[in-house]
Formats: structure tokens, sequence, C-alpha cells
């Protein structure tokens, strides 16, 4: 094996059942070492445009990096990506856990799913060997089910399972492909694509290591890390998990409540993450939240995961499902003015069991909720009383979406293709970009966001670059980190000029080179995180041995967001679809510090047009150029363009 | 003069476990946040809130009777 990667993908055409493994050299992986821009390869090369999402021309790619499965923290991730059903452009998606460790330890970098099956199959991958087998038995069962059956089936419970629930086989549009039966690729829908391609599960299983380059220097860098993490600023993360973070946003305004109207919610406090440590998480009840109620993913020892355990009252929850993270408690939260923590941790019990996206399936609740306070929605319409903060309603309709039932149906379908469907103004209520809701940072706050939010590819994503205030009130902690990337100076609050979009293009890219490493934004990042810039140069050299730099990795970013917008391009999306929700610029929020924030429409079009520049890409289309392209050994994919 | 202190996730850690993160506070007259940060041993950059009104500035002044909020700052999703 050579250094970090297998040197092995593995092509699987559902259609004919059959597979081949293709072998590609040292050099492609250099260039795109992995992830999302190795995705992004096979799907420019080997889909054609206009594929329907859930037809079986569209290619669904399960990609590891050239880092994942070494002895290190934040590595044992994963991208899916394919056209999404929700959005019609790019889907892509990235998730932890054991599975992607696993899947290298048998002998792939990567699975290419083309075509579809005639009947439900799963796919059995031990070793380099590799089997299609019948899964018509395990149709209709939750992941932890179908997970159990085939574990049993194959007889060996070190298997790693990863698979579509129920909801990704009824193609509800923001279904998730999960593993471990609580990990999500949870954004852009491809869990629907998986189920129209009848494949229900991948189940890997291998006994090959990852033979690193420099076993010292990853054995340095993992000891550096288990010794800082204490004193890291991840160190809440780990123990009170992401909904840490619920009063700090509180705080500052950016807190979506009532579906992004204000950016406080007067109950914050029963929801946050400090209360869910005291109270629900595994092992509370005496004292033993710290072995119990954290989970990890394969080789980290940040263990951030959530283990949420209910076993009285209405809401119980079984701890196999996980537990619920800032944006989960904040969707089904915040959002619909619910206070209700076990009936959050219910819905993301649901989520995890029936296989959706938490983030689009409590938004896309939270739209209905304003639309029937708003008196536009009747419980003729719904069936439900949707008053603001009715925690049950929001449990059930979680659980229709995912059964397509009744209401649950139309909500399936996403709140923009609801809201069109059903007419009557209800797009006034909308909080979504290219048709995927808006995740719960608010960028009438941290204004960066706003313009990536609305050029992000695959939709409104807050893990595509860093936010506002690592530039503003907190640059003097991190400017020796963000100066490795070339932003060396602090913003005011609250601005959205050429140097804010500087900030942004430039952090994006790291974070985009992250998300082709498969390395955790917790772990590795330009700024808050366990590992700086220069640690993550020295993470890919040491497991690589190839003499990377700085400028290497920003510009595997730069490539892997320019093989997202050209793949966008192609389906015929240009800036006209880099739109935010108009009333983020009509209605000012309420309450709080952020009171009376909106967007500028003049201001926002002039940093979208900065952005464009800085990207290199054409202003009027907001479409890559020829010349950037090339710049990044991408003229194949201009040729493709036909610039 | 006499404030009640909340603090949060691993903030809460410099009170004694029983406390979770809450206690009553008697701090000199005039004592400003930044005293109250270096009475608590607690860094610079956290998030400040009081009487659930963000606080940036750490030259306040508090009063008796004030609800101190004290958060991680930290980013996440």
């Amino acid at each position: 094996m050579p250094h970090g990667y297998t040197g092995n993908i593995l092509h699987v055409d559902l259609t004919h059942q059959t597979t081949t493994v293709e072998t590609p050299d040292e050099a492609f992986y250099r260039k795109y070492m992995g992830g999302s821009a190795l995705a992004m390869f096979y799907l420019l090369r080997d889909m054609p445009a206009g594929a329907d999402p859930l037809g079986p021309d569209n290619v669904l790619v399960l990609a590891l990096s050239v880092l994942t499965g070494a002895p290190l923290s934040g590595q044992s991730r994963m991208t899916a990506a394919a056209k999404s059903p929700l959005t019609g452009a790019i889907g892509d998606s990235q998730s932890g856990g054991f599975w992607p460790a696993e899947l290298k330890f048998a002998g792939f970098d990567a699975i290419v799913v083309k075509g579809a099956a005639k009947e439900p199959v799963y796919l059995w991958v031990k070793d380099g060997a590799v089997e299609f087998r019948p899964a018509a038995h395990l149709w209709g069962r939750i992941t932890g089910d179908a997970e159990d059956a085939i574990k049993a089936e194959l007889g060996d419970d070190k298997i790693e399972v990863l698979q579509v629930g129920p909801a990704g086989e009824n193609q509800v549009r923001f279904a998730a492909i999960m593993n471990m039966s609580n990990r999500a690729n949870g954004r852009t829908g491809l869990g629907a694509v998986m189920g129209s391609k009848n494949l229900k599960a991948i189940a890997v299983r291998g006994t090959s290591k990852v033979e690193v380059a420099d076993k010292q220097a990853v054995s340095d860098l993992a000891r550096w890390g288990a010794q800082n993490l204490p004193q890291s600023n991840i160190t809440g993360l780990s123990k009170y998990g992401t909904a840490e973070t619920t009063g700090a946003n509180q705080t500052i305004g950016s807190l979506p409540t009532y579906n992004y109207n204000s950016g406080v919610f007067a109950e914050w406090e029963a929801i946050d993450g400090t209360t869910m440590y005291d109270t629900i998480l595994k092992g509370a009840e005496d004292g033993k939240q710290d072995r119990l109620g954290r989970d990890t993913c394969y080789a980290c020892t940040v263990r951030c995961k959530r283990v949420v355990e209910i076993q009285e009252g209405p809401y119980k929850v079984d701890a196999r499902y996980g537990g619920p993270e800032y944006e989960t408690t904040s969707t089904f939260g915040n959002y619909a003015g619910i206070n209700d923590l076990a009936a959050i941790a219910k819905a993301n019990e649901l989520c995890n069991q029936y296989g959706m996206d938490t983030i689009s399936c409590g938004a896309t609740i939270s739209w209905a909720y304003e639309a029937y306070n708003a008196g536009k929605l009747s419980k003729g319409d719904t069936g439900l009383d949707l008053t603001w903060g009715n925690a049950e309603s929001m449990v059930k309709l979680t659980e229709m979406i995912a059964k397509r039932e009744g209401f649950g149906d139309i909500l399936a379908e996403g709140s923009a293709r609801a809201a069109e469907e059903l007419g009557r103004g209800l797009g006034d209520y909308l909080i979504t970009v290219k048709g995927q809701e808006l995740p719960a940072h608010m960028p009438q706050v941290k204004k960066s966001l706003a313009v990536i939010y609305a050029t992000n590819p695959f939709g409104a994503d807050h893990q595509s670059s860093e936010h506002d205030p690592a530039v503003e009130a907190d640059f003097e902690t991190f400017k020796d980190r963000l100066a490795m990337i070339g932003v060396n100076k602090q913003l005011p609050k609250r601005s959205l000029d050429a140097e804010k979009i500087d900030f942004a293009v430039k952090t994006q890219r790291l974070y985009s080179a992250l998300d082709s490493l498969n390395l955790c934004q917790f772990v590795f990042g330009p700024a808050w995180q366990l590992y700086g810039p220069d640690q993550t140069v020295e993470t890919v050299r040491a497991i690589t041995g190839w003499d990377v730099t700085i400028d290497e990795i920003q510009e595997l970013g730069e490539r892997r967001l320019n093989m997202l917008r050209a793949f966008n391009a192609r389906e015929g999306l240009d800036r006209k679809e880099d739109k935010l929700p108009a009333k983020l610029f009509k209605k000012a929020l309420k309450g709080g510090a952020s009171d009376g924030f909106k967007l500028d429409e003049d201001e926002f079009e002039a940093a979208l047009d900065t952005y464009y520049e800085q990207s290199g890409w054409d202003v009027e289309t907001g479409n890559p150029s020829r010349p950037t392209l090339e710049r990044l050994g991408l003229g194949w994919v201009a040729d493709q363009l036909k610039m | 003069m006499v404030i009640t202190l909340k603090l949060y996730s691993t903030l809460r850690e410099k009170l004694p476990p029983e406390a979770r993160g809450q206690a009553t506070l008697d701090l000199h007259d005039g004592a400003t946040l930044d005293d109250l940060l270096a009475h608590l041993d607690l860094p610079k950059r956290v998030v400040i809130s009081v009487n659930d009104e963000h606080e940036p500035d750490l030259t306040r002044r508090l009063n008796s009777g004030d609800l101190v909020r004290i958060f991680s700052a930290v980013g996440g999703g």
C-alpha cells in the first residue's frame, strides 16, 4: 500500500451488478487527495449533464482521503457526493464514525456507484472482495434494526454499516446516509439518491492497516493533540457538545428563533448543551456522563459525539441513536420556539432511525409553523396544531415526513417545493438557498456568512468558512494561525467589505481542503480548532510523505470549490441562484443584541462581485473562468463547459 | 456588592461541582467585568451577558443584584 492510501477506487454498476477497480497513479492522488475533490473528479467525468437526481444516471461517490485510517484524531471521515435531489445542484456532505477507516482497511479509497438495481440490494465489502446481496428483507427497517440484521447474517459484529433508512427509501428529498445508526451524511438529500438506486447499505470489514510515511511524526502529532486538548478551545465542545454554544449565540443575538425572525429565544437555557449534559446525556443520573455519554470516531481522542438516553416520560430515547448537536437543538428547538429538550432528542432519534438531515427536517417544520401562525396554513391543511412551541406536533411531523404520511408527504419535498405546491404566498416564509434550508448561524450577525451561504455550491452551509468573530473580536487570540493563510488584519464588527471577503475566501479554501482531506473541522482549522494550518500541513506530510506546503493545501481547497461550481455551471446554474431568502433583507430581527438587524441588498450584491473577483470567476455569471480552471489543472473541466 | 454569577460549559468547572455553575459573589464596590474575570481566573475571550444583555465591554462596572452569565466563545455547528 502507498503511504496513506490504497490506490484502489471501487466502481459499482448496480444496473448490471458488476464491479471494477481503478488504480489511479500517485499524481492523481496528490492532485485531488480525496474526499470532496476526488468525488468531484468522478462526478464530472462520469455523470451526464442534466441527469435526474433520482434516476439511474446520477452517480453517488463515497470518498475517503489519503489520510483516512491513520492513527490520529479527526481523520476518520468521508464525503458523500452526487447531484442533489433537494437543490438540483451538486450535493456534498461529510460524516465521521468508524465506517470511513474500516473502508480503508478493506482496501478502497472510494466507491463510485452508478445505475440502479432492479430490487433492493446491499454491498458486502471485505478485504478487497465485493458481493451484491439481496436486501428486500431489510427494506423498510429502521437503521438500528437493519444494522443488527446485516451483522447477524454476515456473522461479524465488527462490520461497519453505512445505509439509508426508510426516509431514503421513500426518497424524502433531505434523506441522509447513515453509519453506526447515528452518524449522518446529512445535507443535500444524498440518502434519497442511494434509496433511488435500491441500494440499502454498504457493509465493510477490513484487516489491513494504513502505512504512514513517518510514524514518529504521526505519533508526535497525536501526542501533542492529546496533551493539548484539555487546554484547547474545543474542550468544551468535546465535553458538552456543540450545543454548548447555545448560550453564546443567544447572547450575541445569533440564535435563529421563530423561523429566523429573531436572534434570541427566551427559553434557550432549557435546550442548552450544559443542560443536556446535566439531564439527558447517558450516565447523567449518577455523574457518569464522561464515560457513558460521549462517543467517538475511529482513533479520535476528542470524543465529542453525544449519547442521550431517556427511559421515562413521553419521549423515550434509545442511546444507540446518539444525541442532538447544536444544529439539531436549534432547528427542532428555537426555530419553532420549542423548549422541550426531550422532544428535540426524540426528533433527533427519529431522524437517525429513518435517516434524515436534522437541519432541513427541523427547518422545514419551522417554515410550516411560521405559515400556520401567520394564518396561511390551517389545521385542515396540516392535521396538527402548529402553534409556536408545540413540541408534540413537531415530533409527530418528523415521523410523518419520514413515512410520507399526510402533510408530512408535502414537507418531505423540502420547504421550497412545499411552498411552490401550496401557493398562498408561502414562499415569503422560506429560509432556503438553492432550495436547502439555512443552518443555525445567522448571516445578519456574522455577515461574511451572507456571501458564503449564497454562493456555496451545495446550498447554505455553516461549515464552509470560518465565522466572523475569528477576525473581529477574537482576532488577537487567533492572529498567528490566521496569518498562516494570509489573513493579517483585525476587522470591524459586521463589516462586509473587500477585506472581510478576503477573510471569507481564504478560510473557505482551507475548509474546502479539509473536506477533501476528510479532516474533522473541530480538530483541524484556521483558528479555534485543536490543530492549526501548520499542523494540517505537518499531518499531510507525515502520513503521505509528500512535501506539501500550506499553499498547496489552499490550492486543493480552491480546486475543489471550482469543481463544485463547474458542476453547477454544467447544470445551468449561475449567479441567479446565489440568492438569500428575501426575508433576510426585508424583515428586521426582533429582540436581543441583534434587534433591528437585516441585510442590505446593495451591500450584499457588491460583496458578491468582490467574492467572484477574488475567486477568479466571471462576475456576471459567478462561474469559474477558463484561466482559473487551467491554473488549477482543471483545463479538462473548462473543455467540458465548452469555454 | 452582591451579584449572581452563572457559568456554562467548561467555565463552570471554576466553581465546586455542587454549585452547577451558579454562585452568589460579594465583590468590592465599583468592580468591573475585568475584575470579575480576574477573580475567577477566567480568560478574556468569553461571551458575557449582564442582566441578559450582551456586554462586550470588560470595563463595565457591575451593580449589586446584577446577573452575570459567562460563556465560552467558540465556533461550532
